[in-house]
């Protein structure tokens, strides 16, 4: 009971969130490159919208948690798993201990929450490229999880 | 690629069929029947999404590949856990699962927010995944399945539950005391140099260490809250392994870890126990804990992860997220147990009235426990 195991549940949790949160990012990644190239979408409008919901959500609480981390005296997001604390870090600025991680900054994640959270019209081309950082940087992540759930044969 | 993809799709969906397949088939108790309707229902919208992933394949995009592969990955994980999680429960049903199905239905009834969620378990160390955008799944292990006397394991876990319900404020609760802990590590004045750099490393590992800390102390106090003193003398009972790692641990096994040191959860319970008046078993649970200290010779230090001054804050914390949660909580009668009889509802009467048979007249008890299995559970036991 004292370490995380494949049962443990921080380790699942942020496995699972993941998965959600990387299934709505390819959902809306493949919606606007169909729409840039002019192909329709065969999925329903409540699967895009449901999908860029879940991922500003995401989006909206990491931000929030690197900036209450920068904040904070010693880089800590008060109230947050160590798993997401984790992953928030990754977006702060100096990278103090990101090494090896992929290179994210605060700023491109808030400008993707304003993205999917505008009810204008935006640059299709720049939601894809920041979908798909944000997307690497989830999968790193969730990689370090999926490692402790799943056995290696 | 694409072909590779195609085909690991399809074997995908052939798997997904085979769950539901197998699921649909397995002979189980009728307490089981609720997950295995929410299980069909989530094994379809897996089911869904490969169908969706093969479509947008046939599309003929090229740019696409990149999110086809991706999604494949997530389905391969999906689907990996599905067999090896949620298909378990009904691949090996059996009539004992009557006895913990029972225990996790009345608990999830309980409560207003964890009424929907059906009850399931599988085989395994005790442990819950609280998902509660899926089906929050229990751990337990074989024999302890098959006796009362562990079920008050299961109030715990329960805990874990309540707080994924009330995650945003309990969150906001821990957050507050995390930043106590962290007052109280501050040095006067700091160095702007590596030593401070290493320092501040130390904080933040025990500052993010309190964050699973103090979910596990809120669920020792569910446990207590709901159980009763029969949840002190099975948790004291379970988690006792005779071992120096029972009450110390060096800084690096401390560093990351998600569970407080055992002796210090059964300090913080035990007074709780006192308060709500149950003293016979607190002072049993604190002198055994205290003599296995003595013979082991060892002396409380937390490196820093916990210190007296901290006690009061911690407590009030763990007061304040039970306000919020507000669990079903243990009458004197069903503590008391004396007067205990075989009424469906009373769960925590019985498994009360199980400790006491069992401390009191241990050589009767298995008798004792074989006779509420007959008649209560309506178990073939031979």
């Amino acid at each position: 009971m004292e370490t995380a195991n494949r049962n443990d549940w921080m380790v699942t949790q942020s496995l699972e969130r993941s998965l959600d949160v990387i299934s709505a990012i390819n959902r809306l990644s493949i919606n606007a490159k169909l729409h840039l190239a002019g192909v329709a979408d065969l999925a329903q409008n409540n699967e895009i919208k449901d999908a860029r919901s879940l991922v500003k959500g995401f989006v909206s609480t990491l931000s929030g948690l690197a900036t209450r981390a920068q904040e904070s005296e010693d880089r800590i997001a008060f109230g947050a798993d160590p798993r997401m604390s984790s992953l928030a870090r990754q977006f702060l600025s100096d990278r103090s201990q990101s090494s090896g991680a992929i290179a994210y900054d605060l700023s491109e994640l808030k400008e993707l929450e304003t993205m999917l959270g505008s009810e204008e019209v935006v640059d299709d081309g720049v939601l894809i490229e920041r979908l798909a950082h944000l997307r690497a940087a989830l999968e790193q992540h969730s990689q370090a999880d999926a490692a402790v759930i799943f056995n290696e044969v | 690629m694409r072909d590779e993809l195609k085909r690991r799709n399809e074997a995908l969906r052939a798997d997904v069929a085979a769950i539901v397949r197998l699921s649909a088939d397995a002979k189980i108790v009728s307490d089981l029947e609720p997950y295995r309707s929410a299980l069909l229902k989530n094994a379809a919208n897996l089911l869904q999404k490969i169908e969706k992933n093969l479509l947008n394949l046939s599309v003929g995009q090229e740019n696409l590949l990149s999110d086809i592969l991706s999604e494949t990955s997530t389905l391969i994980q999906w689907t990996r856990l599905y067999k090896f999680r949620f298909l378990r429960p009904l691949h090996r049903a059996s009539e004992w699962d009557r006895v913990c199905l029972k225990t996790l239905f009345w608990l999830h009834n309980q409560h207003p927010d964890t009424k929907r969620f059906p009850p399931v378990f599988a085989d395994d160390d005790i442990s819950i995944i609280p998902s509660i955008q899926l089906i929050p799944f229990y751990f337990f292990p074989c024999l302890e399945q098959r006796t009362l006397l562990f079920q008050p394991l299961f109030f715990h876990e329960f805990g874990h539950l309540l707080y994924q319900c009330h995650r945003r404020e309990l969150d906001d609760l821990v957050g507050d005391f995390q930043q106590t802990v962290e007052g109280s590590l501050l040095p006067g004045s700091q160095r702007n140099d590596q030593y401070s750099l290493t320092q501040m490393r130390i904080r933040q590992s025990i500052v993010e260490a309190w964050y699973s800390w103090t979910q596990e102390f809120f669920c020792d106090a569910v446990g207590l809250a709901i159980g009763g003193p029969c949840f002190l003398q099975t948790f004291s009972n379970y988690i006792a392994k005779y071992q120096t790692a029972d009450f110390y641990r060096q800084p690096s096994n401390l560093n990351g870890s998600t569970h407080p040191v055992s002796w210090l959860r059964i300090q913080i319970l035990v007074d709780r126990a006192r308060q709500r008046g149950y003293r016979h078993a607190a002072e049993a649970v604190f002198g055994q804990w205290q003599q296995t200290a003595e013979l082991l010779r060892v002396t409380e230090d937390y490196h820093g992860f916990y210190t007296d001054s901290l006690k009061t804050a911690l407590v009030k914390t763990l007061d304040d997220m039970l306000v919020e949660v507000s669990p079903r909580e243990c009458t004197s009668e069903e503590a008391n147990a004396v007067a205990w009889q075989d009424r469906d509802e009373d769960l925590i009467g019985l498994l009360n009235r199980a400790w006491l048979e069992f401390v009191e007249n241990p050589s009767q008890f298995s008798d004792w426990e074989r006779q509420v299995f007959k008649d209560r559970y309506q178990l073939q036991i031979t």
